[in-house]
Formats: structure tokens, C-alpha cells, sequence
């Protein structure tokens, strides 16, 4: 019994022994590792070459955006072939979901992650230094304002901006035809509530395609226009602002007048169009591919006009709405590469015009914007200029501070035009309460 | 074996550890650490955090604030009023109507039994999901089959998801569609159960079908008819995919419940301790509610 515990502590031994020269083993090869990865940095750097970059990269995105950088990672190989990539297709949820829990443990982060651009303070401002800054990297004037208000967080730029959203009111001309309604016309939402007087009367359509209760997206387009949004530039919120006031008593009046279509979800605005439903639509620049996919057969009846303008004489502020931006989180092994390869994609101007023309990602760099493509008419849209259109939008649209509880103001405001619309509400009254709550439940 | 532990001194002793006694608990070892690490731990977890605030990547400490907030809540206290209609509604009526099929599939004239009792319990293998999609279309203002076929009759279109009772009606009619047939089978369970002799002797005393119905057909199960209100109790209160999906909670939170309420402040809100906070009045409510039903049934028994 004695000799074999004795036996037993040896084979101990010999096992711990076998151990730790394995763990030598792999510890020596890590520094000679390292160490040639140094070798390496400073030739290349006496050559002027470009091929320090190394490390392997995953990427978090969804649909079309991760296509786009799939193609544009190929590219970027033919500089740094020793980058290798990973590309995780998920849906927006996902990358959320995935996100909340990776950032609560740390473990787990992508190098690469697409977030949309109204997220992006939430995920700053809740998990500070968790993400990577590019404030030196980043030309603050080849951008849109509104993207980059959108990626700063605490005067940090920690994301980088990427698809725009500048809205503009997408209409049917050959519905505006049939009523005798000039777009040109069409200057303020006063004149759009006569015109859409008309349209009802003349063809038995509805004007606007607006949601009574599942979204507050025209309220929030006019107080844009108005200079206003839920928050104030400090973060504090401000629904009961004078604006916010006159943009709800338009959405009442756009309903009781009795010339919007209701739409309780995406599929069924889809619907609606593909069925002749309502003549105007308020989206942002991609509504032009959802247009192009779920009604081929309307091709030349679209046109764009800018949204209609609270008064004649105002200087009129673009809206804006979606549109993502790419972060690295700072747990990435590979940051440095990470960075030059967001930088390479977003700040290139082939790369944004390739984006553009294959997967209709309208991008938010000034430069790229330039390129003649943007110029060119588009023949489902009866040849006009809308892109152009859409960048002379894109300047004009405000810093917005979305704060970290945008998704909880979105919510709410929802809930208020739904409150106008259906309980016929009064607007001062409901934005008062609308105000209080969020006080309490944001103030600090 | 035994001979080695009779002889042996307490080095020996130690070498067997699987003794009559220790075997039990080393057989439930792997069952008790995997409930230790996903019950208990989340549990005590939760209860922490619901003590706690997420802001700036860190939790500190805040005492009963997450309370004091929930308290003054109006999206809360709404939830907690919608989920109430539901449980007001919905619940009896389901009840009824699993009596009804239950004692109806179970009548001697009926043919293919089997297959009614199939079609009955259908629904409720469907995927949560897949039929909360597939009601969200059928319930349409604009291209629904509902508003079709009211249409159709001569009736005015309901716009179901836009109204504050509409909207409320059409959860009740999912959730009644979803549920019933789980009910009916175990209302027919105790069906099967009441002796035959009772309605024998009722017929040859000249009982109508509604006589037996009410003297003895209702008497008989009315213990499964409260086992079946307390199950569904339960489940009206953890209710969360039907106001996901169908209604998203809308219109002006008219639909939401406590755990869709819940789902937003946590995984969309990031207000994790808040979260937990609202998970603990859950508990609360449904513990109450519990001990009321728990003792009302032991009234039953007597």
C-alpha cells in the first residue's frame, strides 16, 4: 500500500515535470514570436512597405453592410495580405443581443462591429472605454455633421460614421398627376394638407403614409426640420419645447383632415404602396432600394421633393433617420488592424462608391459624395437627380445629441402620437407628461 | 471491498468515499451544482442587482431606489393593469370553453373521437412565434382575413392593433386559441374519471343533458377546473410573446405586460438593475396570488 502511494507521488512528479516543460515550450515560442513579429515591423518599416498589419479579424454585421465589407476586405488583403478575416452574417437584434452580453463579461467582443447610428451613445455612454477612439484618426469636415454627432460620445469619436439617412418626401408623379398637383408647388406643410385635399377628392388616395400609433417618425422628421429633438444639446430632455408642440399639432391635423394612410408595421406601408394606397412617403435616402425591391413594376413613377417646411420663409433643417456607424471594441487583440481597415473602407472613395452602386449604402463622406455617380439621374425616378438631391439634405441636417436613452425616448414618443392621434389628445398636455416622466426617469 | 474498509486504518476509510450514506448526494452532485450555478445563483444575483445601478460600465449601490421608481412608474403600473384584464377575460372564458369542448368530444354519439381531440390540442404545439406572426396578419386592419370576412358580413372593419381594446381583444383571442385545447385534454382527464353509474342512475331518474350537465358533470371536475384557472393564472402573468410580436406592447402601452415591460428595460434600455427590480415585484405578485389559490383549493378539498 506504502509503495503505491510512493508510486502514485512519482507519477505526480513526472506529470507536473511533463507540464511545465510544456508550459516553457509554449511560452519560449510566444516570445520568439513576438519577437519576430518586431523583426519584421522595423524591415518593412525601412522599406516603406505596408505589411506590418497582421492578426485575424472578426467582423459583426448584418445583410448588405457585411457583404459590402466582405468585398471591400479582399482589397484591403492586396495591401496587408497577413490581416485574415472573419465575417459572422446576424441581424440587427443579434448583434445587439450578442453585444449587451459580450460587453457585460468582456468575453467573446468581435474586432468590428456595424451598430446603428442612434445606438452608438447608448453603447458609449453605458460601457465607457470599451470601444476604440479614432479622434486623431478622423478628418472632422469630410463627414456629415449629424453622422459624427452620432459617434461622439463624451467629445470622444469612438465609432466611425458610415450610411447616411437624410430624408426627403418620396412621392408618386403619376398620382400627382391624375390630381393636378404640382411637387413645385408644395413649399410648406400647409400647402401639402391642400394638395392632399385634392389628391383624396380627385383619385380617392391618401397623401401621406403615416403611422397612427406604431411609430412617431413624421413628428420626429418636423421637430428635425424644427431645430429641435427630444433632448437638448446638454443631453436634457425638452418634448414640450415650443417646436415639439407645433410639429405634434401638425401630425394631429394631418389626421384629422383625414389624408394619411395608417401603417402598423413595415410589411404593411409595403403593402400599401404596392397597392396604390397613399401618394408620400417620409423616409430617408434608403427607402430608394426598398422602393427599387418591393415595387419593380412602379419604376418612373417615383419622384423626390425636399419635405414640405413648416413656413415659407424658413431656412429649412434636413432630418435625418437610420444609418450605421463601425466601432472596435477595445477588448480586440487586433485593434490597430481592426482601425486601418474601418479607416480603409470608410474614408476611401472607390470603396464608398462600390458600396453605393452594389448595396446601396448612401455614405456619409464628403468626398465620396463628389464622385459622378451621385450626379447621374436615376431612371426610376424619371431620370431626376435624386442623390444630389439627398446630399444638399444631408448638409443641412443639425447635430443631434440622441443620448444614451434614445431607445426609451423613441418608445415614449411613440405612445404620445399614438395618445393624439387616437385618444385625440391635447398635444401641449400629453408633451407636458410626456416631459415629466422623462425627468424623473432620466434625470441624473 | 468490505473486507479492505475492515481492516484498513482512517487512510483506508478515506479511499471510499461512495459509501451507503455519501451515494445519494455524489449521484445528486451534477443535478445540484447545474441548479446551484443556473437557479440559485441568478436568483441571489438578481436580487443584488435589483439593489443596484447601471451607468458609466459600473454598478454602485443604490438601496431601494430601483423600488421607489418602480413604484412611481406609470408604464408599470399600466402593464400591471393590462395583464389583469387578461387574467380577468381571458381566463374564465378559456375555462369554460375547455369544459365545453371537453364534455363535448367526450359524447357516446360522436365519431372519431381521436381526431376531434387532435384538432383540439393542435394549437397549442404550434411555436410561439410562428402563431403570433401568423395572428398579427390575420388581425390587419387594411388586408387582414378578419376584417375580410367582417367585411364580407356586412360588418364594419375592426382596426384591431390600433385600438386601445381592440388591440387587447385580439391578445385575448390569441391567447384563448392557443390555450384552450391544453385545458380541454385535461379537462377530459377528469371526465374520464366520473363514474358512469352517476349519469346512469340520472337518466333512469329522467335527467335532462343540462341536469346532468350541472349536478354532475361540473361538481365532479371542479377540482381540475381549479387546477387548470391556477396554471393559467400563472401563465397570463409571464406573459410576453403575444405583446412582443402581435401588438409590440401598442398602442400607448395599452397591450404590454410586466414582462415585455421587463424585456425592454433590460436588454433595450440597459437598465439592468431596474430590470431586476421589476422581476422581483413579478415574484411578488405571483407569490400572492399563489397563496390565495393554494388556499382556496384546500377549501375545495374539505
Amino acid at each position: 500500500m506504502q509503495f503505491h502511494v510512493k508510486e502514485e507521488k512519482d507519477m505526480r512528479k513526472k506529470l507536473l515535470a511533463v507540464l511545465m516543460a510544456a508550459a516553457m515550450v509554449v511560452s519560449l515560442a510566444a516570445c520568439g514570436g513576438g519577437g519576430e513579429g518586431k523583426d519584421e515591423k522595423a524591415d518593412s518599416g525601412s522599406g516603406g512597405g505596408d505589411g506590418e498589419l497582421s492578426g485575424e479579424i472578426t467582423v459583426w454585421s448584418w445583410d448588405v453592410a457585411l457583404a459590402h465589407l466582405q468585398s471591400q476586405a479582399e482589397r484591403f488583403n492586396e495591401k496587408y495580405p497577413d490581416v485574415e478575416f472573419n465575417f459572422e452574417d446576424m441581424s440587427v437584434t443579434q448583434v445587439y443581443q450578442k453585444m449587451t452580453t459580450c460587453l457585460q463579461s468582456g468575453i467573446g467582443l468581435p474586432d468590428i462591429v456595424s451598430l446603428e447610428g442612434e445606438q452608438m451613445q447608448k453603447f458609449g455612454e453605458k460601457f465607457p472605454g470599451q470601444f476604440e477612439e479614432f479622434t486623431d484618426m478622423i478628418n472632422k469636415d469630410d463627414f456629415f455633421p449629424i453622422k459624427l454627432a452620432e459617434c461622439t460620445v463624451d467629445g470622444k469619436i469612438i465609432a466611425y460614421p458610415w450610411d447616411s439617412g437624410p430624408c426627403g418626401m418620396f412621392y408618386r408623379a403619376d398620382l400627382f398627376e391624375a390630381a393636378d398637383i404640382k411637387a413645385e408647388d408644395i413649399a410648406t406643410w400647409d400647402d401639402f394638407i391642400e394638395a392632399g385635399k385634392k389628391m383624396k377628392e380627385k383619385t380617392g388616395v391618401d397623401m401621406l403614409c403615416m403611422a397612427e400609433s406604431r411609430n412617431d417618425q413624421v413628428y420626429r422628421l418636423m421637430l428635425m426640420e424644427l431645430g429641435a429633438f427630444y433632448f437638448d444639446e446638454e443631453g436634457n430632455p425638452q418634448v414640450n419645447s415650443p417646436e415639439s408642440i407645433q410639429a405634434m399639432e401638425m401630425c394631429k391635423r394631418l389626421y384629422k383632415e383625414d389624408i394619411t394612410f395608417n401603417n402598423s408595421s413595415w410589411d404593411d406601408m409595403m403593402t400599401g404602396m404596392s397597392s396604390d394606397k397613399f401618394a408620400c412617403y417620409a423616409e430617408a435616402v434608403w427607402m430608394v432600394g426598398s422602393i427599387k425591391d418591393g415595387v419593380p413594376d412602379q419604376e418612373g413613377k417615383w419622384r423626390v421633393m425636399p419635405l414640405p417646411k413648416f413656413s415659407e420663409n424658413d431656412e429649412a433643417l434636413g432630418a435625418s433617420n437610420g444609418g450605421s456607424v463601425l466601432a472596435v471594441p477595445t477588448a480586440s487583440e487586433n485593434a490597430e488592424a481592426a482601425k486601418e481597415f474601418v479607416k480603409f473602407c470608410m474614408e476611401d472613395v472607390d470603396a464608398n462608391v462600390e458600396g453605393f452602386q452594389n448595396y446601396g449604402l448612401y455614405p456619409s463622406y464628403l468626398p465620396a459624395l463628389e464622385s459622378e455617380v451621385f450626379k447621374e439621374g436615376d431612371p426610376f425616378f424619371g431620370d431626376q437627380q435624386i442623390f444630389d438631391l439627398f446630399t444638399e439634405i444631408g448638409k443641412t441636417v443639425p447635430q443631434i445629441n440622441y443620448t444614451s436613452n434614445f431607445a426609451e425616448a423613441l418608445e415614449m414618443s411613440k405612445n404620445c402620437v399614438a395618445q393624439v392621434i387616437l385618444e385625440d389628445a391635447d398635444p401641449t398636455e400629453v408633451l407636458n407628461a410626456e416631459q415629466k416622466e422623462m425627468e424623473s426617469k432620466f434625470g441624473k | 471491498m468490505s473486507q479492505m474498509t475492515n481492516d484498513g486504518g482512517s487512510m483506508v476509510k478515506r479511499r471510499h468515499i461512495v459509501t451507503k450514506k455519501t451515494a445519494p448526494y455524489i449521484f445528486l452532485f451534477p443535478m445540484i451544482v447545474l441548479f446551484a450555478v443556473f437557479m440559485i445563483y441568478p436568483i441571489i444575483h438578481s436580487l443584488l442587482l435589483s439593489f443596484q445601478d447601471f451607468s458609466g460600465g459600473v454598478y454602485t449601490f443604490c438601496g431601494i431606489q430601483n423600488y421607489v421608481t418602480l413604484l412611481q412608474d406609470p408604464i408599470f403600473w399600466k402593464s400591471l393593469k393590462n395583464t389583469f384584464i387578461y387574467l380577468i377575460v381571458q381566463v374564465p372564458v378559456m375555462v369554460v370553453l375547455s369544459l365545453l369542448f371537453g364534455v363535448l368530444v367526450e359524447q357516446a354519439f360522436l365519431k372519431c373521437r381521436a381526431g376531434f381531440r387532435i384538432g383540439i390540442f393542435l394549437p397549442s404545439v404550434t411555436a410561439l412565434v410562428a402563431y403570433a406572426i401568423v395572428f398579427k396578419l390575420l388581425f390587419n386592419t387594411d388586408f387582414g382575413l378578419v376584417n375580410h370576412m367582417l367585411q364580407a358580413m356586412g360588418f364594419s372593419g375592426v382596426d384591431w392593433l390600433n385600438t386601445v381594446w381592440g388591440a387587447r381583444m385580439a391578445i385575448i383571442i390569441a391567447i384563448t386559441w392557443r390555450w384552450t385545447g391544453y385545458n380541454t385534454i385535461i379537462v377530459i382527464a377528469g371526465l374520464k374519471n366520473i363514474p358512469t353509474e352517476l349519469y346512469e342512475s340520472a337518466e333512469i331518474d329522467g335527467a335532462s343533458f343540462w341536469q346532468k350537465f350541472l349536478y354532475i358533470t361540473v361538481p365532479m371536475v371542479k377540482s381540475i377546473l381549479l387546477f387548470v384557472s391556477i396554471t393559467s393564472t400563472i401563465g397570463t402573468l409571464q406573459l410576453f410573446d403575444e405583446s412582443f410580436i402581435l401588438t409590440g406592447g401598442g398602442p400607448n402601452n395599452a397591450t404590454i405586460t410586466i414582462g415585455h415591460y421587463l424585456y425592454d428595460t433590460g436588454f433595450t434600455y440597459y437598465k439592468f438593475g431596474y430590470a431586476a427590480a421589476l422581476s422581483y415585484a413579478l415574484v411578488v405578485i405571483i407569490g400572492i396570488l399563489s397563496i390565495i389559490q393554494f388556499k382556496v383549493t384546500k377549501g375545495g378539498e374539505e
